[in-house]
């Protein structure tokens, strides 16, 4: 066990120089850290088979679940750093878990970020049948009658609450929070059942029903106009600022070989450009969004400080519980 | 018309040779997983989730809808021969089954529990392609004070249904919800009862406490008496088991009577719509149903075959039910439908309030195969293989134990990949057994822990709903449904027994 | 072994749970206070859930104690077969030990092992030499067609001794 470690790293050293040259040789372990059949599992299977294909190698998934991603991370953090493990990180991984420091001695500088795959912005979605049919006159009833208006959120404390802290702090209102953990199905449920006014999570997520006439997005918290929903604006164009997202990156444990990072970015660059994956990004209503390693980083720390900072001021002025 | 017209065409795409084989393979491999202790249907769907890559879309279907309808069924099969339910939906089937088993009656038993998921699966699959979109409309009534009720009703009703031992059952059902919280809060991000430490934190998965309640607590009965098992043997071997034993007495079949079916599946189908139950919940609901509705109550616990006939047709009900609001809103109805819409999003597809009419020709493959595995396999199954289910008791002992022990274990560690799991699966176990020596009610540890996490979220939701004011449960109508039922069951099943023990 | 087989009594569950039921109160309150700012905490549902563990722990044993009176149970009888049985015992010693060594010495051996060791726990009588042998296949069998199962039949990576 202690002598593979510098042998490895001896393998690496050569093989750097001779580039992809043995590189996989084994299996490759794919560690999703939330449900089989899930939307991020989805996403990751789907594009780890279409990676398989340039890597020229297996590439498995196996389905961690719990803890809010953290079981998932205690067990890529475990592996060796030897290229043939993976894991999926999301928005819980790279924030909730580091700032509420729920795993003791994890930051994402003990990855290897290798690429991300997809980000998706937050919006607000009412149902058909909503009064507002923009997010100025929801803003304006909700000055009307504070608290009243129902905002449907997935867990407390989580990204899509922070996105409605943030909401309410730029414009000066307060809706009342009902939690609906678990991802957007429980949020559907409510917005179609009538128990909330709103709810908070990505269009992506009610594709289905906003094509089917059943809600409308009211705005995506983003700067820029998404082409997927050309009637859905973004908060910039209407004077907020505020970007709030989920996203999907595949790490590696750190201190992994730099040549099979470079491999496996390349394998997962050429499965993401594949028209069979952009098509079904299309089908399934995920916004592509491609940032590889030498960018990747840098991006999860500034998002991560941006967040931490953000989460420390509504924490400081009581709104954010804990 | 044209709905009829293709659902017909469904089911001859479902009768070409190149899709029935997966109909006929995933019901095998429903059968063996849903039967193995350890092993669970929806744990065979998530190991076969990357081969729906390469098959086509319909073959994928509906071999997931023969993996379900087989799963439900098959847990009968050990918890009515050895006392260990394969899948926990049918823990109430080993309650009844069981002591039928000892009476040598385990073969009656296993026809009751397969006549019964015969009629309750076909009839479920027969209400998902009939009144979907109006049990969809209907499950939109239920709000959250509505749905902490319908849990609060069937937490409550497991606990006065332990007669003679209702305090038990309530520290049983209570150790279920205590042991259900332990983890990251339902809420928030807030870690509770960890004490500190990394392998609490991800939570107690569903696995070791079903392996540790079931699974190892019998290991460890059986590994007390060691010659108890030997002398039943030789009685199953001195009358050989003949395949028309399995053939439920038209008697029998009468006094449960065909209401009773019907309520049962309808019942199981509703529970099956709702978001967020499940089929123990399922089983569980019709056969306290029964039991209340019973001329005999007195006869549950002891092996009725009513008992065994609620259970296991309100579970196959409820394959048919949780794919409801899964495909009408994409909204899963228990795990296994959750993995199933994976599998279509992974396909590309994206379930919604149009899905039905505009991928029919898809999905119908799928309703029929619930519908021919529940009226057709079910039964062939039990036929061709019957004998050999019960002649698992005739296995000898050792073998048969030292493999319930390994794949119990293994596959606890399969379904979680977490040693830590495994470990639980033991302490589960011996508490279990404890449990068990003393009367306290395994069945309710189970129910507690499945439907305690639900229960805990939809009361604070319904709280920070009201302001924190608890008469929301009062004003809301479908709250109040169920609040009333459970006073009807509390009336029934508490104030009135001791009037009906006079009578018997 | 005495301890043991008190804590196998029902006295002795009944204080285990009461043990586990305080220790669980404890760590509730210390997450948070059950109601804060007018809304109830991530602690309100485990604090009730304690005190009706508590109230029902007390009528359980209270019930218990008024049906021994009236009736003179048999139990102490089951209790000395807990106390003369080491089959249980010797299932958690070796579940517990295949459990600490499964991901150390990797499946298949791990498994073969305590395979066989189940299978002697669960014969009848001293077994001679052949059956031992036979008992050995066995387990091997058991181990072989587990890791067929899972290995070939699904392709679960299961832990290997060099991993």
């Amino acid at each position: 066990m202690h002598k593979s470690i510098p042998v490895l790293g001896l393998v690496a050293l050569i093989s750097a120089t001779a580039a992809h040259a043995d590189y996989p040789q084994r299996d490759v372990r794919m560690i999703v850290p939330w449900g089989a059949g899930g939307g991020t599992d989805g996403i990751v299977r789907k594009i780890s088979s279409l990676a398989e294909d340039s890597l020229g190698g297996t590439i498995y998934v196996e389905n961690i679940e719990g803890g809010m991603s953290a079981n998932g991370l205690v067990q890529a953090l475990g592996a060796r750093p030897d290229g043939y493990t993976l894991v999926a990180l999301t928005y819980d991984s790279v924030v909730t878990i580091p700032w509420q420091g729920m795993l003791a001695g994890y930051d994402i500088d003990k990855l290897d970020l290798v690429a991300r795959i997809t980000s998706e912005p937050d919006s607000i979605v009412v149902p058909d049948g909503s009064p507002y049919a923009s997010l100025e006159e929801l803003v304006a009833a909700a000055k009307e009658a504070p608290g009243e208006i129902r905002a449907g959120i997935q867990n407390m404390g989580s990204r899509t609450h922070l996105t409605l802290l943030q909401l309410q702090d730029q414009a000066g209102v307060t809706f009342k929070v009902v939690s609906y953990p678990g991802g957007a199905a429980p949020q559907k449920e409510a917005l179609l059942n009538g128990e909330v006014d709103f709810a908070l999570t990505s269009l992506g997520d009610f594709e289905s029903l906003i094509s089917s006439g059943d809600a409308r997005g009211l705005v995506e918290f983003t700067d820029v106009q998404s082409e997927s929903f050309p009637d859905v604006p973004p908060a910039k164009e209407l004077g907020y600022d505020i970007q709030m997202g989920s996203f999907v990156i595949l790490a590696a444990p750190a201190n992994t070989p730099d040549e099979a990072i470079s491999a496996l970015e390349q394998a997962y660059q050429q499965a993401y450009d594949s028209e069979e994956f952009q098509r079904w990004l299309v089908d399934v209503g995920v916004t592509p969004n491609w940032l590889g390693h030498d960018e990747v980083t840098d991006w999860a720390q500034t998002t991560q400080q941006a967040l931490f900072g953000r989460m420390d001021e509504l924490k400081k002025a009581g709104l954010l519980g804990q | 018309m044209d709905y009829v017209a293709e659902l017909m065409r469904g089911f001859a795409v479902l009768m070409q040779p190149d899709i029935l084989p997966y109909l006929i393979g995933g019901y095998l491999i429903g059968t063996f997983f849903g039967a193995v202790p350890g092993l669970t249907s929806m744990l065979a769907i998530a190991l076969l989730l990357p081969l729906t890559y390469s098959l086509d879309i319909t073959a994928a279907l509906v071999a997931c809808a023969g993996i379900f309808m087989a799963g439900m069924c098959s847990g009968s099969i050990t918890a009515t021969t050895i006392n260990i339910p394969g899948a926990p939906a049918s823990m109430m089937t080993a309650i009844e089954g069981y002591p039928m088993q000892q009476r040598g009656e385990g073969a009656k038993a296993l026809g009751h529990a397969a006549l019964a998921s015969m009629i309750g699966g076909a009839l479920g699959a027969v209400l998902l392609m009939v009144v979907a979109p109006l049990a969809t409309d209907a499950a939109l009534l239920i709000r959250t004070p509505g749905k902490f009720a319908l849990i609060a009703f069937a937490l409550i009703v497991i606990v006065i249904s332990q007669r003679g031992a209702i305090s038990k059952g309530l520290v049983a059902t209570t150790l279920g919800v205590m042991i259900a919280t332990v983890g990251i809060d339902v809420m928030q991000p807030v870690t509770r009862f960890t004490f500190g430490t990394a392998v609490l934190m991800q939570g107690i998965d569903i696995m070791p406490l079903v392996i540790g309640a079931f699974a190892i607590s019998e290991l460890l009965v059986q590994a007390e008496n060691k010659s108890a098992r030997t002398v039943e043997v030789a009685d199953v071997k001195a009358a050989p088991i003949r395949r028309r034993d399995f053939i439920p007495p038209w008697s029998e079949v009468r006094e449960i009577g065909l209401f009773r079916y019907v309520k049962c599946a309808v019942i199981g189908y509703a529970v099956g719509v709702l978001p967020g139950a499940g089929g123990s919940m399922a089983a569980f609901v019709a056969y306290a149903e029964s039991m209340r509705s019973s001329k005999h109550p007195e006869k549950y616990g002891k092996g009725s075959v009513e008992g065994i006939a609620a259970a296991e047709g309100a579970n196959n009900a409820m394959c048919s039910g949780a794919f409801v609001p899964m495909l009408s809103f994409g909204i899963p109805g228990d795990p296994t439908t959750a993995i199933v819409l994976g599998v279509l999003v992974i396909n590309g597809l994206q379930p919604g309030p149009q899905f039905l009419d505009s991928q029919m020709a898809l999905i119908a493959p799928m309703f029929m195969a619930l519908f021919v595995s529940a009226l057709i396999l079910v039964p062939l199954t039990l036929y061709l293989l019957g004998p050999w289910f019960v002649r698992i008791v005739s296995i000898r002992r050792d073998i048969l134990y030292a493999s319930i022990a390994v794949i119990a274990l293994v596959g606890c560690y399969v379904a979680t990949y977490s040693i830590f799991q495994m470990g639980l699966a033991l302490l589960f176990g011996l508490l279990a057994w404890l449990l068990r020596r003393h009367g306290y009610p395994v069945a309710c540890l189970l129910l507690g822990f499945v439907l305690g996490p639900s229960l805990e979220e939809y009361c604070r939701r319904s709280l920070s709903i009201s302001d924190g004011s608890p008469l929301i449960f009062l004003t809301s109508p479908d709250s109040l449904f169920f609040l009333a039922l459970t006073g009807v069951f509390y009336y029934f099943m508490v104030i009135r027994k001791p009037q009906a023990r006079q009578h018997a | 072994m005495k301890i043991l087989s008190w804590l196998g009594s029902s006295t002795g569950v009944a204080v285990l749970l009461l043990a586990l039921t305080l220790v669980y109160l404890v760590a509730a309150l210390g997450i948070a206070p059950p109601i804060s700012n007018g809304n109830i905490t991530a602690s309100f549902f485990p604090v009730v859930l304690g005190l009706i563990m508590l109230v029902a722990l007390g009528t359980s044993v209270l019930g218990g104690r008024r049906k021994t009176a009236a009736e003179s149970e048999d139990e102490p009888s089951t209790e000395a077969d807990a106390s003369t049985s080491f089959g249980p015992l010797a299932v958690v010693v070796l579940t517990a030990a295949y459990i600490a060594l499964f991901s150390l010495l990797g499946y298949f051996i791990s498994t073969a092992l305590y395979a066989f060791a189940m299978t002697l726990v669960f014969s009848a009588g001293r077994p001679g030499r052949q059956q031992l042998l036979v008992k050995a296949l066995i387990a091997v069998a058991i181990a072989v067609l587990g890791y067929g199962l899972f290995e070939w039949v699904f392709q679960v990576r299961l832990p290997v001794l060099w991993g």
